[in-house]
């Protein structure tokens, strides 16, 4: 049982930012800095609960960095027209750049007492399935879910409609990016509990790679968030020599998504679509 | 009332250099905000980039040791770009080319230089040729995004180097975190009274073969025409598929014999540092060059300069942290993509 806690509460980071990033991407926009975005939230976050000695003001300081990032991959992509994948790039680069050079003197464990868990888990695990449902239905189920479906689908017909394909877009792309924030966040002072630089160690990534191996689908990325948790916790467990053998389990996630774009390209051919059409082109209302 | 964006019409040779000073001027304000945080009067710090970029004979013999691999990178990234495709997987196929040639010389040890050295170029060129031949094939075969596809193999030759050399088959018998010494059989020859092995001028070459292919040759054009316009290239009769086969594939290649330069001719062994992020500056050194590759060679050097060995002297020099050059990069793409834009569009307030 021991194992499957701890597995749920790893998968916490990848539901979350996961979920984070797909919505970014049902309204067309890629986000490949998510680990940057995921290591400045994780920063402020720790300074934030560090320096005010509670969890909860550092959970909203990251949940605010990651939105401030967002707006940045927002102004950048959308408003400058800059290339959606440079842009990541970039505030990836910058991410990690800047926390491991700020964050240098913040360096060591967290000094603040721990949350209290439910059957070992943490109250943000509820919330990460809590938010899972909820754009699971906003997403499917409602007006504005359609409109940010048409943003990424064809944004051409969406504009038509009467949508700002721009405000939409910026919107996802916010909180989408404050999601991840609250994922790094969560993953530095309630799951770690402590800083230093690459302590996201990847996960921001293979939060993108389960985005495209669940299909695009909230419910389906808490099925791989699981599984994804569970694998990352079995590599890392005492039982497990440290060493070769976890760095071929580590390719899991990347050679599944890349496997599943394969998948949906032969499908596609055959007339059905998964991944938002307009995904990572730009859009510019007057052309 | 609001922000209105209009295509520029007129963009000229002025506009460019304007746009460069802009970029420039942003980077030296940037910059200069990062030293007065940490203390350091800008001046000082600005004259340090510089002295540990082009200083001393020393410095600047690393600099032109730094600039083969990255050149490499620069040209995996450019060549695919002429014909319109993204390849962000040159670290992934600097990994490969790492492999291929350090799994040569494993196996073939007892070769004498003249058989082996040309063996683990090959290797590494093959390695990394079919790392990106597999988006290569996928985005020709069934259009899937060569971006995303090879953003994910970069990651899992990391995973692979890492596998190799931490507890797997290569490591180093020692127990660090490397793989088994490449035999000096196996080591790149270096231009006499320096340490920089001769695969500098390989790099060099390819660029100047590079362009000449862009001017003078029908591949060349065809790239060229495919990047600017697919719908009219493929109705004029080139052929989509195999522009995207070769210019990515080709790109790869590059990118591998920069890991061959640095596991063979610097390093000696495969690690899983033998590139730590370069392959994702190549992207950037190809941009600020504007695709073209007798600009990348100078790019690519004053880049190599003042970004990886400068911004390592502040880190040596002045004491300032690591992680200095990453987010000097960072800044970088930024300050030089929005100019870009600039050059494109007129902001009005209307």
């Amino acid at each position: 049982m021991g194992i499957v806690i701890l597995g749920l509460n790893a998968s916490t980071i990848f539901i979350i930012a996961g979920l984070g990033e797909l919505f970014s991407q049902k309204s067309g926009v890629i986000n490949v800095g998510i680990e940057g975005v995921m290591s400045i939230a994780g920063l402020v976050a720790f300074i934030g609960a560090q320096t005010t000695g509670s969890i909860w003001i550092g959970m909203i300081f990251g949940v605010l960095a990651g939105g401030l990032m967002g707006l940045v991959h927002a102004f950048f992509s959308i408003s400058l027209r800059l290339s959606q994948i440079l842009s990541g790039l970039g505030i990836w680069l910058f991410g990690i750049g800047f926390t491991s050079y700020y964050g240098r003197a913040f360096t060591g464990p967290l000094m603040v007492p721990s949350i209290k868990t439910t059957f070992g888990l943490t109250l943000i695990f509820f919330l990460g399935i809590v938010l899972i449902f909820f754009f699971q239905f906003l997403l499917y189920k409602t007006h504005f879910g359609m409109k940010v479906r048409a943003a990424g689908e064809v944004p051409s017909v969406a504009d038509a409609w009467g949508c700002s394909v721009i405000k939409i877009r910026y919107l996802c792309i916010i909180v989408g990016s404050m999601l991840s924030g609250l994922s790094g966040a969560y993953l530095t002072i309630i799951y770690s509990e402590l800083w230093s630089a690459g302590v996201i160690a990847g996960r921001g990534w293979i939060s993108l790679a389960l985005v495209f191996s669940s299909l695009w689908i909230p419910i389906l990325l808490l099925g791989t968030s699981f599984l994804m948790g569970i694998l990352w916790v079995s590599m890392f467990s005492a039982q497990m020599l440290p060493g070769a053998p976890t760095f071929l389990m580590q390719m899991i996630p990347y050679s599944v998504a890349i496997l599943s774009m394969i998948a949906y390209s032969l499908i596609r051919a055959r007339g059905k679509t998964f991944m938002p059409s307009a995904l990572g082109e730009p859009y510019y209302p007057e052309d | 009332m609001g922000l209105s964006l209009q295509r520029r019409k007129d963009a000229n040779t002025g506009t460019s250099l304007i746009i460069i000073f802009i970029g420039l001027g942003l980077a030296i304000l940037s910059f200069s905000i990062v030293f007065l945080i940490a203390g350091i009067n800008p001046f000082i710090g600005f004259k340090e980039i510089f002295l540990g970029g082009f200083g001393d004979a020393y410095v600047l013999q690393q600099v032109v040791k730094d600039t083969a691999p990255l050149l490499f990178v620069t040209l995996a990234f450019l060549l695919p770009s002429r014909a319109g495709l993204w390849n962000i997987g040159a670290e992934g196929q600097f990994f490969l080319g790492g492999v291929g040639a350090t799994g040569i010389a494993l196996a073939l040890s007892n070769q004498p230089s003249i058989v082996l050295l040309p063996l683990m170029a090959l290797g590494a060129i093959v390695c990394a040729g079919v790392w990106a031949f597999i988006a290569a094939y996928l985005k020709a075969k069934i259009n899937i995004n060569e971006i995303v596809l090879t953003l994910f193999l970069n990651w899992i030759a990391l995973l692979l180097v890492k596998y190799l050399t931490v507890g797997g088959p290569w490591m180093n018998p020692e127990g660090r975190s490397e793989s088994k010494a490449i035999p000096l059989t196996g080591r790149i020859s270096v231009i006499s009274g320096t340490n920089i092995p001769v695969t500098i001028f390989v790099a060099i070459v390819a660029a100047i073969l590079l362009y000449l292919i862009f001017q003078k040759t029908r591949a060349g054009f065809e790239i060229n025409a495919y990047g600017h316009n697919p719908e009219a290239s493929v109705k004029a009769g080139i052929n989509a598929k195999k522009v995207i086969l070769i210019s990515l594939t080709v790109g790869g290649m590059l990118a591998g014999l920069g890991g061959f330069h640095q596991s063979a001719g610097v390093i000696g062994r495969l690690r899983y540092d033998l590139t730590s992020g370069w392959g994702y500056y190549g992207i950037l050194f190809a941009l600020l060059s504007k695709n073209n590759p007798l600009w990348a060679i100078i790019v690519t050097f004053l880049s190599t300069g003042l970004l990886v060995s400068g911004a390592q002297s502040l880190q040596y020099d002045l004491g300032m942290g690591g992680g200095i050059g990453l987010l000097f990069v960072g800044v970088i793409i930024i300050c030089f993509v929005i100019p870009q834009f600039l050059k494109e569009y007129t902001i009005s307030w209307k």
